[in-house]
């Protein structure tokens, strides 16, 4: 479920609208996958309420509690239960590359390879308390988002720390179950390409594709536009605002505005280049020079071969935001500088679209 | 006594019925309902009922950019669905008849 894909066109009611049923289905905890098709067809018909100027209850009724109930109707705690195998799926992921990685760098040997032992305890508390908070959303917090957004929204976040305190309270109990590190891995490995292989089936069965139905509905070109609009709308009242601090300390001008702008954007090019080295240099540097025996180099290889995949996910995470971000700056400049205007007068246009 | 459950009966046919007389997508759907005099039927009670009609076989679906920009799903009504409607009309009537002949005899 994207927000900031249906932020954008919906206003007033109509947004509020979206926004406590988009609330309410992730409270329930329903996967993406059974509620995003019936989310968008939801988004599209308030969309044309909107335009012909018909009230949102014309779509969801006067009682949205009930609205959200019906809509969701046949979503069961059977179908809830089915989130439980995806969850087992990232976890069991998880668990599989790092059991693997520990197997590397400990062992020296193949028969020491399956002499290590990890604690799975860790493990098993953290998905018993997820299955937990879960269920604590679906039950107590999905009913008042339809009441009270707000209340909701914070009875969610009180929720979320509990988790955290619960999770660190337990890691410090210190339970302790060992298994082997290579039985962990592989039954995690065998339980991730069967739920891969059922996935795939099921999704073909169900929309006649084995691609990610989400990931099919984000690539449509109208919902790749919305979600850059959003982008586009907060880089420009952030432009606005700095435009205004910067003119009141005398340190700027109209004209050459866009001047300090372009500088900003270079030095975050930059930057992008240098931590793309950097991520490059520590992947291969922790390879080489963590406790493997350093003689096989296949071994060096398949670890950073590894690492590099795992972390890539994670550096793609906090770095993937910032370069789009800067590709629409990069695009808004242009645009800019064809238009003959400058900066602060397109600024003030371009906010007017939205 | 309560109306949702007199609806819970007709409402499938009765949507059924509309998209017989042409394709059509959701809010038209409830556009007409309503001009009908339908009121309060929202997306909420519309969504199972296409689904079920579309499960069963009785409408198909197509997927097209709505004049606003977001994918619309367009209905249409298969040869199974006209076979249903007309045995839904056909039931209809029967009970009907018989109700009108308790209640107002």
């Amino acid at each position: 479920m994207d927000i900031l894909t249906f932020d954008n066109e919906l206003t007033g009611e109509y947004g509020n609208t979206m926004t406590i049923v988009m609330s309410y289905a992730q409270a329930k905890g329903y996967s993406d996958e059974a509620v995003n098709e019936r989310l968008y067809d939801l988004y599209e018909m308030l969309l044309t309420a909107q335009e012909d100027g018909k009230p949102a209850s014309k779509i969801v009724g006067k009682d949205l509690s009930a609205f959200c109930e019906q809509y969701f109707s046949d979503l069961t705690f059977k179908s809830r239960l089915l989130q439980i195998p995806q969850i087992l799926f990232r976890g069991c992921l998880v668990a599989f590359v790092f059991e693997l990685i520990c197997i590397l760098m400990a062992s020296e040997s193949v028969s020491e390879a399956f002499r290590i032992e990890v604690n799975i305890g860790a493990y098993l508390v953290g998905f018993g308390l997820g299955i937990g908070f879960m269920t604590v959303s679906a039950v107590f917090i999905a009913p008042l988002v339809t009441k009270n957004k707000k209340r909701a929204d914070i009875a969610n976040g009180i929720l979320i720390v509990l988790w955290l305190v619960a999770i660190f309270a337990t890691a410090s109990l210190g339970i302790s179950i060992m298994a082997k590190s290579w039985i962990v891995a592989l039954v995690a490995a065998v339980y991730c390409v069967i739920y891969s292989v059922v996935k795939l089936v099921i999704n073909y069965k169900t929309y006649g594709t084995v691609k990610n139905l989400s990931k099919k509905i984000k690539k449509d070109s109208y919902y790749r536009k919305q979600e850059n609009k959003t982008y586009e709308k907060a880089i420009l009242q952030g432009w606005q605002g700095r435009y205004k601090r910067l003119l009141k300390k005398g340190k700027t001008t109209e004209e050459s505005f866009i001047t300090v702008i372009e500088k900003d954007n270079k030095a975050n090019k930059v930057f992008e280049v240098i931590m793309d080295i950097i991520f490059v240099i520590l992947i291969i540097s922790a390879g080489v020079s963590n406790g493997i025996s350093g003689d096989k180099i296949w071994e060096v290889l398949l670890f950073i071969g590894i690492l590099g995949v795992f972390e890539y996910f994670i550096y793609k995470l906090f770095i993937g935001t910032s370069k789009k971000m800067n590709g629409i700056c990069e695009k808004l400049l242009r645009e800019c500088k064809r238009s003959g205007l400058t900066l602060p007068q397109y600024i003030d246009k371009k906010l007017c679209e939205y | 006594m309560d109306n949702a459950q007199l609806m819970k009966g007709i409402l499938e046919g009765c949507v059924l019925g509309i998209i017989a007389k042409g394709e059509t997508y959701g809010y038209e759907i409830l556009d007409a309902l309503e001009k009908t005099g339908f009121e309060d039927i929202g997306e909420g009670t519309l969504y199972p009922i296409i689904t079920r009609l579309d499960k069963g076989g009785y409408i198909s679906c197509r997927k097209a950019k709505s004049p606003l920009g977001p994918i619309r799903k367009y209905y249409s009504i298969t040869d199974e669905g006209i076979v249903a409607l007309n045995d839904f009309k056909q039931r209809y009537s029967e009970i009907t008849r018989l109700a009108q002949n308790i209640l107002y005899d």
